[in-house]
């Protein structure tokens, strides 16, 4: 293998260890990367707004005769009265509906799949280790976590162990997240080394 | 000596750091791979699925998030191209449908027909109400796909109407919305089997909802990855990532493991904080 | 009015949402699917404010930032209506839209990502500290779940991945489902206090 000769890649190796570069020193380059690269997110976020807005909404009224399409679209233009102090209050209104939906959607979901499923799952024979401890460490950390009562006697025992098992449970996440911040690495290094560099497959 | 090195240098770590990825990168070890239970669900589920049967995968991710999925999303395209499945794409982070033309083009999909084969339907903005919207009616959400067709008219999506019309939900997972939203709005209420490839960060949050049975099926970051491609018989980035992952967690341990020392080694001085 | 309307509007909303799971009646559902198709709606145009913020800061330093501050802040403006201009016109799929997207976004944003890397370890060097057992409990079970989660750990020992999906499938999971039920009451609570109007910073600015 050899070194790439396609534009883009090498436009991307670029951004890539300009961005590395932070790593050594704040520098120009991983500036003018970072903001860079910050407009497109912005643009392509413009861009997917505008689609969406056309799609569903601006279609249906030309195309179709929706009137009650217009109702959001107007909604949608209120948003940007936030940025005029006098009229601003008017911008409440699309992101109470925002709220209200994002709100009642998560409240229904929340109680059946979070909650109830979760207990569900969670009453288990306690016939072997493993399930007494899945049941009494779920038990030890939402006591860890209620706090109407004074934690003492058998109930600070409780919590104790539930404080230890969440703490296994943040080692897990540490070692976790290790895992992921060095595929992220790998993932811009194998860019680097195979389709830019060309020194590995 | 131990003050010298609790003040070392954080880019001398850095380096380290770097170097512990790119040798095995470079020169590879072959240190095999293991394939975890979860993984293996998730094979078996797609194995299962009739030729034919529609699938939506769902790119609900930005590049941050897709730099750790890639490998096990081309991983589980190619199984999904293999088993004759309609592939449904769509997105729900505004990053995820550009992703996903990205992915059916690195992936067996780019020998199939667009169209019949596969779609990308696009992005849905609203994260959790829009996959509650889309669940109901997808025609209906996505008037027109990713590339400005008008979906009705596409012959991958003959008999689907909602959700319930697809044989398995699967999300390229890196935040929210991701695998709560999707069982929450999906997998609970329509009784459609939710599997998922997620970043690293979220796995242990998703151990609940494997033992509950509420996901079928998890591609955890590389690692998951790399066990799904041995089980297709290929080798992705996540086979060859592997070494630079056991290299590269040895050396973390081994940077905790100093850092304790130096810990131990200044406290019988002057006591020092935990610092940046 | 100009709370208690919009606060209004929250909780009938919210309510048809909840209200409209639990009874099947067709014109409940049809409303729910109409004010669900709104706030899609309404989502799309809230993704163009991160742009008018961007532009704001970004015009501010363009003139009056010091050094170099105005090419950045150009590059960001021109890159963010060059990129919008040519999705617009020619569409998110086209070659040259996706070629930018590629070659910028892409890898600007993974290897800023990725940089995490780095400041994970220099963390795991600083401040990953066995001061008491709480922590002790923490960084071994860290320890055993790294050794287990990499092929090398099965060859230093092959019983680390067993402990590590064990450390991961038992105690991790009843810890993660305490949590997740816990927080699960409180995500209801704390939705509960904004459809009721109890909390309502989420409105912002004065109480005019």
């Amino acid at each position: 293998m050899q070194i790439s000769t396609d534009i883009g890649t090498w436009i991307a190796a670029i951004a890539t260890i300009g961005i590395m570069s932070f790593a050594f020193k704040d520098n120009p380059l991983y500036k003018l990367v970072e903001n860079v690269y910050v407009g497109v997110s912005a643009g392509h976020a413009l861009v997917l707004g505008w689609i969406n807005i056309r799609d569903r909404g601006i279609e249906p009224l030309t195309s179709k005769g929706d009137w009650q399409v217009l109702v959001p679209l107007a909604l949608g233009v209120l948003l940007y009265t936030r940025y005029s102090k006098r009229i601003a209050w008017l911008s409440r209104f699309p992101l109470a509906i925002l709220v209200g939906i994002g709100t009642g959607l998560a409240i229904r979901g929340t109680i059946g799949s979070q909650i109830v499923s979760q207990v569900k799952s969670t009453i288990l024979p306690l016939n072997s280790v493993n399930n007494i401890l899945i049941v009494l460490g779920t038990l030890g950390v939402l006591t860890y976590f209620f706090f109407s009562v004074e934690h003492t006697g058998a109930l600070k025992h409780v919590s104790v162990f539930g404080r230890y098992i969440m703490m296994v449970s943040f080692g897990a996440a540490f070692g976790s997240t290790v895992m992921g911040r060095m595929a992220l690495f790998i993932g811009r290094l194998h860019f680097l080394y195979a389709n830019w560099l060309g020194i590995i497959k | 000596m131990f003050e010298k090195l609790a003040r070392m240098d954080r880019r001398i770590i850095y380096a380290v750091v770097f170097l512990s990825l790119s040798i095995p990168l470079i020169w590879p070890i072959g240190l095999g791979v293991t394939v975890g239970p979860e993984t293996k669900e998730l094979y078996n589920t797609v194995e299962s699925l009739a030729p034919g049967s529609a699938v939506i995968l769902s790119m609900d991710t930005s590049p941050g998030g897709y730099g750790e999925l890639a490998s096990g999303a081309a991983a589980l395209l190619n199984h999904l191209s293999r088993q004759g499945i309609r592939v449904i794409g769509m997105g729900f982070f505004d990053t995820g449908p550009s992703l996903l033309e990205t992915a059916f083009g690195g992936s067996d999909f780019k020998n199939k027909q667009y169209g019949t084969d596969y779609v990308n339907l696009g992005y849905l903005a609203g994260s959790e109400t829009a996959i509650a919207r889309m669940a109901k009616d997808i025609p209906g959400s996505f008037p027109r796909d990713y590339r400005g067709n008008l979906t009705p008219e596409l012959p991958a999506m003959e008999g689907i109407s909602s959700a319930q019309d697809v044989a398995l939900v699967i999300t390229i997972s890196s935040g929210t919305p991701g695998v709560p939203e999707w069982i929450r709005q999906v997998g609970d209420p329509m009784g459609v089997p939710i599997a998922t490839a997620i970043v690293a960060v979220n796995v242990p949050n998703m151990t609940p909802y494997m033992q509950s049975g509420q996901l079928s099926g998890m591609i955890p970051s590389m690692k998951g990855a790399a066990g799904y491609e041995s089980l297709m018989g290929t080798s992705g980035l996540g086979i060859r990532g592997m070494d630079a992952q056991s290299i590269s967690h040895l050396t973390i341990l081994a940077l905790v493991l100093l850092g304790n020392v130096v810990y131990l080694g200044t406290k019988s001085g002057a006591s020092r904080g935990g610092g940046r | 009015m100009r709370r208690e309307l919009p606060v209004a509007l929250a909780f009938a909303v919210g309510v048809l949402m909840i209200v409209s799971f639990f009874f099947t009646s067709e014109p409940l559902v049809e409303a729910a699917k109409t004010v669900q198709n709104w706030g899609v709606i309404i989502a799309a145009f809230a993704l163009g404010l991160a742009s008018v913020n961007l532009i704001q800061i970004h015009a501010r330093r363009i003139i009056r930032g010091k050094g170099l501050d105005w090419l950045y802040s150009g590059a960001l403006i021109f890159s963010m209506i060059g990129i919008a201009l040519l999705g617009i016109v020619r569409g998110p799929t086209h070659r040259t839209y996706q070629f930018w997207f590629d070659a910028l976004f892409v890898p600007g944003q993974a290897t800023v990502y990725a940089m995490t890397g780095f400041f994970i370890a220099s963390a795991a060097y600083r401040a990953f500290r066995v001061r008491n057992l709480d922590a002790a409990i923490l960084l071994l079970s860290a320890a055993v779940l790294m050794l287990g989660n990499v092929p090398i750990g099965e060859k230093i020992w092959s019983q680390f991945p067993v402990i590590g999906d064990w450390l991961m499938n038992i105690p991790n999971l009843a810890g993660q489902r305490g949590m997740l039920i816990g927080a699960g009451i409180g995500g209801i609570a704390s939705g509960l206090r904004v459809l009721l109007g109890i909390e309502k910073s989420y409105l912002g600015g004065s109480s005019s």
